[in-house]
Formats: C-alpha cells, sequence, structure tokens
C-alpha cells in the first residue's frame, strides 16, 4: 500500500504499473528459448536469461580475486566496475533493447488507457530490476570477497559503489539509444545494433582466449598505478566511494566521488525523461515509414550449381536468410573476427603451425598452435547450431506438409556447410599452412585429414542434434551456451585426432594413406549412421507450431 | 479422395480430437466448421501429416498419410490458418522453394509462379521480401504455394484471411474451378456464408467429435432451424446470438 501511494503521487496508476511489470516479467520469462520447439515434444525449461545469469556468475567469480590480488582498494574496485559497465551496457542495450522501448509498444498500448507517466514507471522498474541484476550476480562475488578482506563496512560502500554504477550505466544506456532510435531510422538502427552486437559478440566471446593470460598481466600492471586515463572513465568515479570508506580522503578521491554522484544525478532524469508513450509513438511512426520502402534485389548463381532440389530450396534459404535476417548475418560474420583472434592469439602468443610431418612432434607440438586449430571447426560449428533458429521458425510447417525428404533437408545444410565454407575455408587456411610449412605435398596432405575429421566431428554434431533448417526459436542468451561448447569441445575433439594421426600415421607416406583411408572409411559409415539416425529422428518430429 | 477412420488426437489432459471418421470423395468441396477449439487445424494438421494421429488412420489421394507421407504430400496443397512464411525470401523466391520441396521442374515453377502471381495482382512485388508485403499479399502467395504443384487434394485452412474483396472472388472462382476439375478441397473456416455459398456438403466439428454432416439445408433441418447460423449456435452450444447479445449489455451496465 505505501508503493501504491508512493506511486500514486507521482501521477502513477498503481494497478496498470503492476499490469505492465507482471507482462514484462513473463514475456522476460517466456522467452523463445523456453517455448515448445520442435524437439519431439521435449520443452526447454533453462530460460536463455537464466543461462546469461549462469554465465556472469562465472566472470563474477573470476571478479572475487580482485580485492586479493590488487591491495589499493579503489583501483580494486575499478577493475571490477570497469568491466561491470561494459557487459551492463551490452546487456541493456544488444540483449534487452526492446525492453527500454519499443514501436510495438505504442501499438499494443496506445489504445489502452495508459498515461505516459505509468509507462514510464513500469519501464524503469524494469530496467532497474534488470541492471541490479546483472550488476548484483557481477559484483556480489567480489563484495564477498572484499568483506572478508577489509570487513563488513567497507564491503557495503563498495555494494553502495556497485549499484550507483550500474544505475548510471543503465541510465546512460537508456540516454544513448533514446537518442539513437530518434537520429537513426528504427531499421537502420537495429542494423547498426548488430554490427554493435557482433563487435561485442567478438570481445565477449574471443575474451575467453583472452581472459586467462591477459588480466593476470593486466592486474600486475595496474597494482602499483592507475593509468592516466582511468580518471575519465565514471566507474572510477564510484570506485572511489571505496577509497573514502578506507580511510583515503584525499583531494583526488574527494572529487572522484563527487563526480560520481553528480553524474548519476545527472543521468537519471535525463534518462527517465526519454522514456515516454509519446517517445514511443514517434519511434513507431518513424517504423512504420520506413518499411513502406522496396528492398532491392536479385542473387543466387550460387543454387543453381545444386541438383538435389532438396539441396537447392535450402542453400536458397540459407542465402536469403543470411542476406536479409541480421541477426543470422551478424552470427555468421562475427565468426570472422573470432577466427582471426584466435588466429592471431595463437601466433602472438609464440604459437605456429608447427608442420606435422616433422618428426617428433607429439600432442604438445600441438597444443601450442591449439588456438590456431579452434579456429577450423568453430566456423561451421557455430553456423550449424546458428542454421537451426529463427525468429520466423514457425514458417517451418512447410517441411512438414510437403513431400520434401526431411532428412535429406537435414543434411543439406551440413552439405552447405562443408562445400560453402568449410572447403574455402580450407583453401584460405593452405595459404597459411605453406606460410609456416613450406612443404606444398605437407599443406594438401594435412588438409584432407583437417577435411576429414571436420566433416566427422560436423556428422558428430548433426548425429547429436538433428535439426531442420530455421526451425527452432532463437532465445536470449542461448549463444553463450552453444559457443561455449563449439569453442572447447570440437576443437579438443579435432585436435585430439590430429595428434593421433600425427604421432601414428604422418610417419611415412604407406601409415598416411591408411590412416587417412581408415578415416575416409570412418567418416563414410558415420554418414550411413547419420543418415539413419537422422531419418528415424527428424521423420518422427510433429510440427509444433 | 479423403478418408478419416478414428481419426483420434490426445495431448496430455486433453482429447483435442476423438474418433472423426468422415470421407470426401473427388471433386467435392467439404466445409468444416466448428467454434474455436473444435479441432479442425489439429484434424487438418494430421490429414497433412504435420502431426500422427494418436489413433486411426487416414487416407489423402488412396495414400495412408503416416505409411506413406510422402506419395500422399506429393498429391495435396495446404494453406495454414497461422499465415507463416520465410519472409526473407522474396514472394518469387518463396514459390521457387516450395516448387523444389515438391521436386518441381524450375521452367514449370517460374511459369505457374508467374502465372499465380499476375492472377493475384502482385507480380510486380515478385521481387520484394515477403516481410514487407501485407497481410493480404501474404496470403496470396501462401495461396499460390499450395497450387503450384496442381494437388489433387486442398485443404484450406481459413484461406480467406486478409484477402481484398477482388482476391478473395478471384480466389472463390478459383476454387469452384478446381472442384470442377477433379480437385477435392476441404474448407476450414469461420465465415458461415462464405462455408454455406462454396461447400455443397459441411462437416460440424464440436470438442473434437462431429455432431453433424450434410448439406446446409438438411443440417439447419436437423437442427430445427431456419439457417445455417442458428443450426450452428445450436449444434455447438452457444446460447441463442439476441439473447446472449442482450445479457452482454445488461453486463455492462446499459
Amino acid at each position: 500500500m505505501m508503493i501504491d501511494r508512493f506511486l500514486t503521487s507521482f501521477g502513477v496508476d498503481p494497478v496498470q504499473w503492476r499490469a505492465l511489470l507482471r507482462a514484462s516479467y513473463l514475456l522476460l520469462r517466456r522467452n523463445p528459448a523456453s517455448i515448445k520447439g520442435l524437439k519431439a515434444g521435449k520443452s526447454s525449461r533453462a530460460t536463455g536469461i537464466v543461462v546469461m545469469l549462469v554465465f556472469y556468475l562465472f566472470l563474477g567469480l573470476v571478479f572475487a580475486i580482485v580485492p586479493w590480488g590488487v591491495g589499493d582498494p579503489s583501483v580494486a574496485a575499478s577493475v571490477v566496475l570497469i568491466p561491470t559497465s561494459f557487459f551492463i551496457a551490452s546487456i541493456i542495450l544488444l540483449e534487452f533493447g526492446a525492453t527500454i522501448i519499443s514501436p510495438e509498444d505504442y501499438a499494443v498500448l496506445s489504445v489502452q488507457p495508459v498515461s505516459s507517466r505509468t509507462y514510464f514507471a513500469a519501464r524503469v522498474s524494469v530496467i532497474i530490476f534488470l541492471t541490479l541484476l546483472f550488476a548484483g550476480v557481477l559484483n556480489f562475488p567480489a563484495a564477498i570477497s572484499y568483506a572478508v578482506k577489509r570487513g563488513p563496512l567497507e564491503a557495503l560502500v563498495w555494494v553502495v559503489a556497485a549499484g550507483a554504477n550500474a544505475l548510471s550505466t543503465g541510465m546512460a544506456m537508456v540516454l544513448l539509444y533514446a537518442i539513437a532510435l530518434r537520429l537513426i531510422p528504427y531499421r537502420r538502427l537495429m542494423t547498426l545494433m548488430a554490427y554493435f552486437q557482433m563487435c561485442m559478440s567478438f570481445l565477449i566471446y574471443g575474451g575467453f582466449g583472452l581472459l586467462s593470460s591477459r588480466i593476470s598481466r593486466f592486474i600486475a600492471g595496474i597494482t602499483t598505478a592507475e593509468p592516466w586515463w582511468w580518471s575519465f572513465l565514471p566507474p572510477v568515479w564510484f570506485s572511489s566511494f571505496t577509497a573514502l570508506a578506507a580511510g583515503l580522503w584525499t583531494t583526488q578521491n574527494m572529487i572522484m566521488a563527487a563526480c560520481g554522484v553528480l553524474f548519476l544525478c545527472a543521468l537519471l532524469p535525463a534518462g527517465m525523461s526519454k522514456i515516454s508513450l509519446s517517445y514511443a509513438e514517434s519511434i513507431s511512426r518513424a517504423a512504420v515509414l520506413e518499411s513502406a520502402r522496396r528492398a532491392p534485389l536479385r542473387l543466387r548463381r550460387i543454387v543453381s550449381l545444386l541438383k538435389r532440389p532438396e539441396d537447392r530450396a535450402i542453400a536458397m534459404l540459407i542465402a536469403c536468410q543470411f542476406r536479409y535476417d541480421i541477426k543470422f548475418k551478424m552470427t555468421v560474420l562475427g565468426i570472422i573476427p573470432l577466427t582471426a583472434l584466435y588466429i592471431y592469439q595463437g601466433l602472438h602468443g609464440g604459437g605456429r603451425f608447427y608442420d606435422p610431418f616433422q618428426p617428433a612432434l607429439d600432442i604438445r607440438g600441438m597444443a601450442g598452435s591449439s588456438l590456431l586449430y579452434i579456429a577450423i571447426i568453430l566456423f561451421p560449428g557455430i553456423l550449424k547450431d546458428e542454421i537451426g533458429r529463427s525468429d520466423n521458425f514457425q514458417a517451418a510447417w512447410v517441411f512438414f506438409a510437403t513431400p520434401a525428404d526431411r532428412a535429406a533437408l537435414v543434411l543439406a545444410v551440413k552439405k552447405i556447410l562443408v562445400v560453402y565454407f568449410l572447403i574455402p575455408y580450407l583453401f584460405l587456411l593452405g595459404f597459411v599452412f605453406y606460410y609456416f610449412f613450406r612443404n606444398i605435398m605437407h599443406v594438401l596432405m594435412h588438409e584432407v585429414v583437417i577435411l576429414l575429421a571436420s566433416q566427422l566431428l560436423l556428422q558428430i554434431a548433426f548425429f547429436i542434434a538433428p535439426r531442420l533448417p530455421f526451425s527452432a526459436p532463437r532465445g536470449v542468451g542461448e549463444k553463450i551456451g552453444l559457443t561455449t561448447f563449439v569453442v572447447f569441445l570440437g576443437p579438443v575433439l579435432l585436435l585430439a585426432m590430429l595428434a593421433f594421426f600425427s604421432r601414428y600415421f604422418y610417419i611415412n607416406t604407406l601409415l598416411y594413406i591408411v590412416g587417412t583411408s581408415a578415416l575416409g572409411v570412418l567418416v563414410a559409415i558415420v554418414e550411413r549412421l547419420l543418415v539413419f539416425r537422422v531419418s528415424r529422428k527428424v521423420g518422427g518430429l510433429e510440427f509444433v507450431g | 479422395m479423403i478418408t478419416a477412420v478414428g481419426l483420434t488426437k490426445t495431448y496430455p489432459g486433453k482429447d483435442a480430437v476423438r474418433g472423426l471418421s468422415f470421407t470426401v470423395g473427388k471433386g467435392e468441396i467439404v466445409g468444416f466448421l466448428g467454434p474455436n477449439g473444435a479441432g479442425k487445424t489439429t484434424t487438418v494438421r494430421m490429414l497433412t501429416g504435420m502431426i500422427r494421429p494418436t489413433s486411426g488412420t487416414a487416407t489423402v489421394a488412396g495414400y495412408d498419410i503416416t505409411r506413406e507421407p510422402i506419395e500422399a504430400k506429393k498429391r495435396l496443397g495446404y494453406v495454414p490458418e497461422s499465415g507463416a512464411l520465410f519472409e526473407t525470401l522474396t514472394g518469387g523466391e518463396y514459390l521457387r522453394f516450395v516448387a523444389d520441396l515438391h521436386h518441381l521442374d524450375r521452367d514449370v515453377a517460374e511459369r505457374r509462379a508467374d502465372e499465380f502471381l499476375d492472377l493475384f495482382g502482385i507480380r510486380a512485388q515478385r521481387d520484394q521480401r515477403i516481410q514487407e508485403y501485407s497481410k493480404g499479399m501474404k496470403q496470396k502467395v501462401l495461396i499460390s504455394a499450395a497450387l503450384i504443384h496442381q494437388p489433387q487434394v486442398l485443404f484450406l485452412d481459413e484461406p480467406l484471411n486478409g484477402l481484398d474483396a477482388n482476391a478473395a472472388l478471384v480466389f472463390k472462382e478459383i476454387i469452384k474451378r478446381l472442384s470442377a476439375q477433379g480437385t477435392t478441397m476441404l474448407f476450414c473456416s469461420h465465415i458461415l456464408d462464405v462455408v454455406e455459398k462454396l461447400c455443397p456438403r459441411i462437416i460440424i466439428l464440436n470438442e473434437g467429435s462431429i455432431i453433424a454432416e450434410g448439406t446446409p439445408e438438411l443440417i439447419a433441418n436437423r437442427a430445427g432451424e431456419e439457417t445455417l447460423e442458428d443450426a450452428f449456435c445450436r449444434l455447438t452450444g452457444v446460447r441463442d446470438a439476441r439473447e446472449s447479445a442482450r445479457d452482454f449489455l445488461e453486463a455492462l451496465g446499459r
């Protein structure tokens, strides 16, 4: 009742506020990942948001070591709060952008007697909830760690600093998003956001590779002195709270803390002023005007190269999804810089492609170039999963009501991945190999084995989870779990296979032929099994739309 | 051409369709009516092989839809109620896509696609992405896709959804001519007037079971009503429309 009175005093209808909050909660909970998909009647219970929370909790646990590794309280807090801001910004902007404000809001709510102020209050509540939720997951382990080291009172200030930092980041993102919507047409903004998301994914997922090697070096580097440019970062201003709590009342700390307070005071009203139903109306009008424009056309020569109708149909569908489904396009394009990152990391860290035909090369030699090999299976692996999903998954009814061989449709995806992605990729990689091996025969022979091994891994991936193309819903945060699986398990298997080959079959030509033939036979057998398995599994599916 | 015998679909805690048996002969147009949730779409999905019946059998164009689904699907066309399409494709590409799924010759598919799009007046938008189409234009693409392989049996689930008056007239004319040429049709709709005009025979479904079958006149007579509309209301347990409206307004205090 206190809340009701409080809301009413601000002109907010408490009943509508609660109804809007309930709707937001349900929409967040029932994101597409939890919808019963085309998985033979099974439903995924773990929603995307839970997967995201687990992922960020893992990062939070990494941050928990910071208070022990960095002596200065302000620097320790900065080391945690700077990346926290980065992550919260990306979460709010990219995963929950529509939660801030969306053109669809106006279509749904304009006919309802909801005042702009009520709408605003509900939106702000959701944003604050999400911001504090993720900030809590990211910062709570470090706060506990800080409490153990410096006592509960100082830890409480740490929590306040983290909360203020999260709120200011959330509001800054609201402001940024709202201004961008005013300046840039909605669809173009979505495209830009998708490109931005690609870069962020690249940084976040690529960060897995960088994390272990760099974070300790980074912390060691700043333990003694903060970089000068830190003074311009808002998270560092909030970190100064912890220094003050520790009794370090220097002029610099006091100025920085004051900057933090002022920053938050300025951002809160500025950000909140952009959350209104009338604002949603203006972007909704812009979106309608924009969608009236026509799109250019003409593609697909590659499709005509395929003989089997199922292959042609799927190739055309993938080509169009790639061209027009911005999320799909970004996932595909996102793999390229990620791959480049792994290659860079592999080479930069002293790694290199050792000629596997060199005598005495064993698993250690392979491990030295492991990051480089990760890239090989990463590309088709991520693509395989992404091709199974779409926001438009209900259109997959057409696979069930036509005489198309559903197993052939699934296997067409594998064929397209091998022909249009894996082989060209290996072709390019051939140049990299040649740079290191300086022996064209070794390059070719090694690539044949990689192609067969990658083909085998793809077969296993399809064997485990055969899925009709674009037939399952996309879910918030799903990519993290899948990417982790693909990033870690696939390359480990590939590496193990290559190391095994290098040790036992690259010794002489005869053994190479025997080994490669055996692998080829294995691929052929698994292909047969795969056809059988996919036919059984996909043939038994029912349409759940 | 369509035979259902004891067709049943059960979901946990719910019988969507219970022991449905009926036949639809060659060239016949049968109206499939029922209130929301009566089991029409579930029945059509079983008959098109999209879901498996819990029990019972069904044949389409002489082929058992469970045992010989591919043969049956080669001979059927389906316009779904959902209207879901792969919207990143253009209208022309979608028709080519469906034609490929039907293993149709590409030149034939192109020619027919042009003809259909022309007929529905959207040929100029052929190379425009479906996501930019209006609801009616999407429906025209769905209808064209259902007809492109010249099916012997058509399942039409609310096919007039979103069509403008001209397109609806054209489509109704197409249905009549296809029927005269021997195409069998199961026509699901909530618009009783349309069903009454197009379908010489009607099946009414309620709570997963057939509750009436016959010509519109026969159904009305058996229900002791003058029109199909009144008979439908009586049979499906809907109260008298005038009485319901009065109660509704009373509840609103008017």
